[in-house]
């Protein structure tokens, strides 16, 4: 059985980190026992603590590296998502705003080919030609159909 | 069995007059398809322009009318009374359709009109300038 000066200098090399692990497991045995004064009751509680394998740290190291490592990877990983989604967005998207716009141009541009068409049904006339070009497109379509027609019937009378 | 009956018109000079197609006109002027009618028409009118000028290049009128047999031969009527002063005009039967088709010129006009029953489609389109392909 040690004396108090020897545990004394145990746990001062315990301190300093140079124990080994017998001399660890020394310490825990001594500390673990209830011979401890009361002045080193902080210290029997730490060595329990280390004895019990540091729960609390360990659980906390534990939780927190692996975090701070995740958190740190996941910041890298979200900066770098984030920066390829926003570099797919703008490459996917570009051009569909291209095609919107390009679209919303064709589209102002038909209509102003059809202004002045409209259509009456049932008494109600609509000119809106968002709504109608659909219908108008069909009759100038027939139309040319028909007109294609008359040219026939022209080029047979050879006029 | 489809009778076909087509009468090419060769008409002189002189018959390209604004009221050529006087009867078919007055027709499609009036206030068919009106709140009142008692029967169902739409008419359908379609202005198409140079995409550069905004120039009208060709204006169509579309008339469908259901269930009105009286104004069915009331255009069969017009039709036949407007088509010797065309240029051309083409007249079918096909069963129970009275189809025309009638050309003006200068402008160009093509009128087609297609009859079955009590449904009346018109089809009447002023060409004012050709499109290039």
């Amino acid at each position: 059985m040690k004396s108090r000066e020897q545990i004394a200098e145990l746990v001062e090399k315990f301190l300093d980190g140079r124990t080994t692990n017998s001399e660890e497991r020394e310490l825990y045995a001594w500390f673990g026992s209830a011979e401890v004064p009361e002045e080193w009751s902080d210290l029997k509680a730490m060595f329990a603590w280390y004895e019990a394998g540091m729960p609390e740290q360990k659980l906390s190291r534990q939780a927190e590296t692996p975090r701070s490592r995740r958190s740190m990877w996941l910041t890298i990983g979200s900066v770098a998502g984030i920066a390829a989604s926003v570099a797919l967005i703008i490459t996917l998207i570009l051009p569909d705003v291209d095609d919107y716009v390009d679209a919303t141009h064709l589209k102002h541009q038909q209509s102003d080919i059809y202004k002045g068409s409209y259509i009456v049904e049932h008494g109600v006339r609509s000119d809106d030609l968002s709504y109608i070009e659909g219908d108008i497109e069909e009759l100038l379509e027939r139309a040319d159909n028909l007109e294609q027609r008359a040219d026939e019937l022209l080029a047979w009378a050879d006029i | 069995m489809k009778r076909l009956l087509l009468v090419m018109a060769l008409l002189v000079a002189g018959v390209v007059e604004s009221s050529a197609q006087k009867h078919i006109d007055a027709l499609l002027n009036r206030d068919i398809g009106g709140v009142q009618s008692g029967y169902q028409c739409t008419k359908r009118i379609a202005v198409k322009r140079d995409p550069v000028s905004g120039e009208v290049v060709k204006r169509v009128m579309e008339v469908v009318i259901n269930d009105n047999k009286g104004l069915a031969k009331q255009f069969i009527e017009a039709f036949k009374l407007d088509l010797p002063t065309s240029e051309v005009c083409e007249e079918q039967q096909r069963g129970k359709t009275y189809v025309a088709t009638a050309v003006w010129l200068n402008p160009k006009r093509v009128y087609n009109i297609s009859v079955t029953g009590a449904v009346v489609v018109v089809n009447m389109q002023t060409i004012y300038r050709e499109e290039e392909n």
